[in-house]
Order: structure tokens, then C-alpha cells, then sequence
């Protein structure tokens, strides 16, 4: 018995500074102070302000498996004497005290119930046993749902208190990062990596195997564990590949944000998370603050479509992206970054000098302990995919900004949609995902989707809707497990009859052929022309 | 709005657009439109080439 505490649970009201005092006291080598001068507890606190916490139980004596290998790992070979236990604090929307909770274990009638306590659940917290960094596993429910808040990554996480089994049914486990076998990035591909486990069952590492199998094969010029470097974004696709995924890593143009928001719009859809690479600047003191990793788990939707973003007149429905939600290891779970639309000159380290950039508002505290000062200036996106996924986002938008500007210039959409043109959703999503989606389409009916919903399909599709207001007027489906020499597209899907009419005659006339300037629209008009057109 | 053309009207739709589009204007249009979707998907296609500083600067804060 090598249990550290000797009350096998605790139960408190919640409040800031009872946060504070517990993760102090748990974490074994920490004053409130040094955890109250942490960025952590006060937006901890915002966050548990608005999921309406009132009870935290807290286990004093929890074996965390992530933890506990990074202590195998290193702490245990330490002369100093750090615990192999760490704590874990509950959150419950309900109240209740002490003796309500012991009845509920002792089989009492203490007026709280299982029900209660499971529809009340929040999340939890491990409290690591370490120095200064105490936030270890972190699985809290997403912000209330609001219009236009998605997040797209989040799946249930279970957790079992005293045999009373719990659930988040929609999380990404963030946490801290510990600085010794673990940096920022570390952190954010833990995240990030716990999400895609899920998705594609691989195995989930801990940090400290994050940490070598980012160098494994490709050796650093120093020592990678204690880990004060940090990781690059070859090495974070290094540990991408050790569990079986492809990284594909894309440029954040500095002077347009609408490739940033189309890229995690395409991937967080298929509930892909992303890391997200960016140079913070404190504006009040203009100081580089350096180079930071985050994992994006969400996005914030406006409620009207965003002008035409970009030169081609196409409205895309990423671009109505205002902020997105971010674990982010120095902040906390979903922190917000929003797209405000603020240029900044920022000396990006790349040899030319101070450049303007569009920047994203971060939750950071700068040293005056000021937030909003510090900006997000976005570097590179690095997304872990299934290796089945090849075509990548850039060929399709290509094809459907031809397909757009076909239907356009041949005034084929006038009457289906406004003077403001359709919106395009183009999005990576499953044949599971798709067909659920097309089952719960009031505009398909009858042999056309009987016909969509039975047939076979690849596993990974890209799609991409145009939408007037409600109503879809066309799909067109990619199949993204082809190869990308092929120029076939998988299918399309027209829910306007007439306009269907059209397009499927036009695209078995001969003179189609002489209409090669938009090629990317004969090959969506040839999809429909084959015989295996669906 | 206006409702699209049925069947029945495709026909004489598909004939009107086609001669529209092979027209000397109508390629005249759809090549300016070629080049304003190549244009504007250009930093989407840019966005795969990331310079090797870039791949290898370190994310330390």
C-alpha cells in the first residue's frame, strides 16, 4: 500500500480558491500561490463558471496511466522522492456535500442519487504530483451548446468513481505540459492524437512516447528528454507516423486567414483534429513571445454566409469561421481564438523582416497579466490523416471553384438561388457519416435515394454542397481514397429535377469537349454522363 | 424565386447554353472565368509547399 492519502475521497462546494487549495495540496510540492500565479485556474474557473460547477469530489490517491509512464520513464530515476500516484478531481453541476456522497457509496438513503450525480457530471482533472506543472489529464464537457458552436472532434470519455461508471459524452482530453518529458507540442499531439485513436484505432501514446517517437528518427542535436527544445513539425510528423497515420502538413498564408479556416473547417468535419502552429506576440510591449502549438478541436459558425472570401466570387461556408476552440497547454481546454480580423506586423523568423499578418486573439496573459494582448500569428496547420485518405482539400476546391464558375457564366443557377450565389460546404466526411446525413434529407426522395442510400461507396469522401439558405441544390462527391491521377469524380447528386435535366444533357453533348478552359467542370459534368453515374 | 426548368424545357435550356458557351463571347466569358478560379485557388495549392524553416523551427513556449 503505497497510497499517499489516507481519506479515500473528498467532497467540497466549488469556488476558485478551493480549485486552488486542492490542486496545491494534491499535486504535493506546490503553495497556492504557485498555483494561483498559473494561468490555468483562473480561466478554469471562467470555463467551470459557465458549465455551472458546484461540487468537486475529489479522489486522492488515482493511478493515471499517461502519467505513469512518463514517471517509469523518468521521475522514478530521479534521486528525489516524486509520487507515482496522482490525484483526480471530479465536477458535478449539482450540490451536495460530504455526507450526501457517503451515503450514495454506503447504499443510504442521503438524499443523492446515481441519476444525479451522472446528469450533473462536468468532467475531471488529474493533478499530477509534480512541480509547478500539475494539470495532467484533463476531460471536461464542451461549452453549452450554442448556434453555430461545433465541435466536431469531441467523443465520450468514461470515468468510474467508486463503481459509479460516469460519462463525458463529448471531450478531447487536454493537458499541460510537464516540460521535462513533454513541450507544447507534445501536449498538443497528445490531444489531438487521443482524438484520432478513436477515430482510427490506433494505439494512444503518452507523452514521454510522443516525445521519442518524434525523435526516433530524426535525431536532434541535443537531448530531447528533458524536453526544453520543444518539437518541430517534422518531428511531431515523425510521431504521427509511429502510430500508423500521414501527416500533411499545409502553409498558413500570412496575408489570408480563409485558407486557414477552409483547411480545419474540411478536416474538423470529418472529426480530425489539427495542430495548430502559431508565433505569439504580445502588442502591448510588441515582444515575440515564441513559437506555440495548440490542437484545434472546434469552430465557431456565424449565422449569415461570409461575402465572397476570395477572388473567384465563390462563398465558402468556412469562411464563416469566427473563432475556433483550442486546447492549448499554457491556457486550458477549448480555449477560444478568435478570427478578428486583425493584421499585425510580426517578424515571422524566416529571414524577411517584420510582415503583415492575420492574426487570431489568444486567452494568453502577457506579464503584465493582461489578456487579449497577446496574438496568435498562425504558421503552419499539421493534420494526422488515415493513410487511406490521399486526394488532399486543394484538389478538390480547384474543381468545384470550375464547377462554380460554369454554372455561373452558363446562368444555370438563376431562379435556385439568390443574387449572392450558393454557398459551398466542402468537407471530408465517411460513407457512414454521409449516408446518415442523406437519410435524414427531406429534398431526396424516392428511387434517387433509394439509390444513394443502398449503394456501396468508398470509406472517405470529400463533399462539397451548394446550399440557398435550406435548401441544397447540388452535391459532389470525390471519392478521397482515389488516386489523384485519376479525374474522375465518385458522384453527384442534383436535388433541383430541372436543373438536373439540363446538366445531365449537357454533359452527353458532343460540344462539351470544346469547353476545356473549366476543367474541373467537364469532369464533374462527365461523372454524370457515365454509366456508372449513381 | 423562379422555378428551374422542367424536363420538358431542358432541351431548349441545354441548346440556348451551349451556343451561348461556344460562342466567341461565351469562351471569351468562360476563359476569364478559368482564370479567375485558378487564380483564386492558387493559395489553397500554395499551401502544400512549406519551406524546410518552417518544418523544422521548433515549438518551445
Amino acid at each position: 500500500m503505497a497510497a499517499a492519502n489516507s481519506a479515500p475521497f473528498e467532497v467540497h462546494s466549488y469556488d476558485l480558491p478551493t480549485l486552488i487549495r486542492l490542486a496545491a495540496k494534491f499535486s504535493r510540492w506546490n503553495s497556492e500561490e504557485s498555483v494561483s500565479s498559473k494561468s490555468h485556474p483562473a480561466y478554469l474557473d471562467s470555463y467551470f463558471t459557465a458549465l455551472k460547477v458546484q461540487t468537486i469530489v475529489a479522489e486522492p490517491d488515482y493511478v493515471n496511466r499517461d502519467y505513469l509512464e512518463d514517471f517509469a520513464s523518468y521521475y522514478v530515476r530521479c534521486y528525489g522522492r516524486y509520487e507515482r500516484y496522482c490525484s483526480r478531481l471530479h465536477f458535478f453541476s449539482e450540490a451536495f456535500d460530504e455526507a450526501a456522497f457517503r451515503a450514495l457509496l454506503a447504499g443510504e438513503d442521503g438524499g443523492l442519487t446515481v441519476d444525479a450525480l451522472r446528469k450533473s457530471y462536468c468532467g475531471f482533472i488529474v493533478i499530477k504530483p509534480l512541480p509547478q506543472t500539475v494539470f495532467g489529464r484533463t476531460c471536461l464537457k464542451t461549452y453549452p451548446a450554442e448556434a453555430g458552436r461545433v465541435f466536431p472532434v469531441t467523443r465520450a470519455f468514461a470515468a468510474n468513481l467508486f463503481g459509479i461508471s460516469l460519462n463525458i459524452p463529448d471531450t478531447l482530453p487536454f493537458q499541460e505540459q510537464d516540460n521535462v518529458v513533454a513541450a507544447c507540442a507534445t501536449s498538443a499531439l497528445w490531444s489531438v492524437l487521443q482524438g484520432t485513436a478513436k477515430e482510427f484505432q490506433h494505439a494512444q501514446l503518452t507523452p514521454v512516447e510522443i516525445t521519442r517517437a518524434a525523435t526516433e528518427l530524426l535525431p536532434a542535436e541535443s537531448r530531447m528528454i528533458p524536453n526544453r527544445g520543444g518539437l518541430s513539425t517534422a518531428m511531431m510528423a515523425e510521431a504521427i507516423r509511429a502510430v500508423g497515420l500521414e501527416p500533411l502538413t499545409l502553409y498558413v498564408p500570412e496575408n489570408d486567414d480563409v485558407t486557414l479556416r477552409a483547411a480545419l473547417y474540411a478536416y474538423l468535419r470529418a472529426r480530425i483534429p489539427a495542430i495548430l502552429g502559431v508565433r505569439l506576440l504580445d502588442t502591448a510591449s510588441s515582444e515575440i513571445l515564441g513559437d506555440h502549438a495548440v490542437a484545434v478541436t472546434g469552430f465557431k459558425l456565424a449565422e449569415e454566409p461570409a461575402d465572397p472570401p476570395i477572388a473567384s466570387g465563390v462563398r465558402l461556408r468556412a469562411a464563416r469561421m469566427l473563432k475556433i476552440y483550442a486546447h492549448d497547454d499554457q491556457v486550458g481546454p477549448f480555449a477560444r481564438m478568435e478570427f478578428d480580423g486583425k493584421k499585425i506586423e510580426v517578424e515571422l523568423g524566416d529571414g524577411r523582416g517584420p510582415v503583415p499578418v492575420q492574426t487570431l486573439s489568444t486567452s494568453w496573459r502577457n506579464k503584465s497579466g493582461t489578456t487579449h494582448e497577446v496574438r496568435a500569428a498562425p504558421l503552419i496547420v499539421l493534420v494526422p490523416l488515415y493513410h487511406k485518405i490521399r486526394i488532399p482539400y486543394e484538389d478538390v476546391i480547384q474543381v468545384i471553384m470550375d464547377f462554380h464558375k460554369f454554372l455561373v457564366t452558363a446562368n444555370l443557377l438563376n431562379g435556385l438561388v439568390g443574387a449572392s450565389g450558393p454557398e459551398w460546404d466542402i468537407h471530408l466526411t465517411t460513407v457512414n457519416d454521409l449516408k446518415t446525413d442523406l437519410q435524414g434529407c427531406d429534398q431526396l426522395r424516392g428511387e434517387q435515394r433509394l439509390r444513394w442510400l443502398t449503394q456501396g461507396m468508398p470509406r472517405f469522401l470529400w463533399r462539397a454542397t451548394a446550399v440557398s439558405g435550406t435548401q441544397r441544390i447540388i452535391d459532389v462527391f470525390f471519392d478521397a481514397t482515389d488516386i489523384h491521377t485519376n479525374e474522375s469524380v465518385y458522384g453527384v447528386l442534383v436535388y433541383d429535377e430541372g436543373l438536373d435535366s439540363v446538366l445531365r444533357l449537357i454533359a452527353v453533348n458532343p460540344d462539351l469537349d470544346a469547353l476545356d478552359e473549366l476543367r474541373g467542370a467537364v469532369r464533374i459534368l462527365r461523372s454524370l454522363s457515365s454509366a456508372s453515374a449513381p | 424565386m423562379k422555378a428551374a426548368p422542367k424536363k420538358s424545357d431542358a432541351s431548349q435550356v441545354v441548346a440556348k447554353t451551349l451556343a451561348y458557351l461556344t460562342s466567341s463571347e461565351g469562351r471569351s466569358a468562360l476563359r476569364a472565368a478559368a482564370a479567375e478560379s485558378k487564380r483564386a485557388a492558387e493559395p489553397f495549392r500554395r499551401a502544400r509547399d512549406v519551406a524546410a524553416e518552417r518544418l523544422h523551427r521548433r515549438f518551445t513556449v
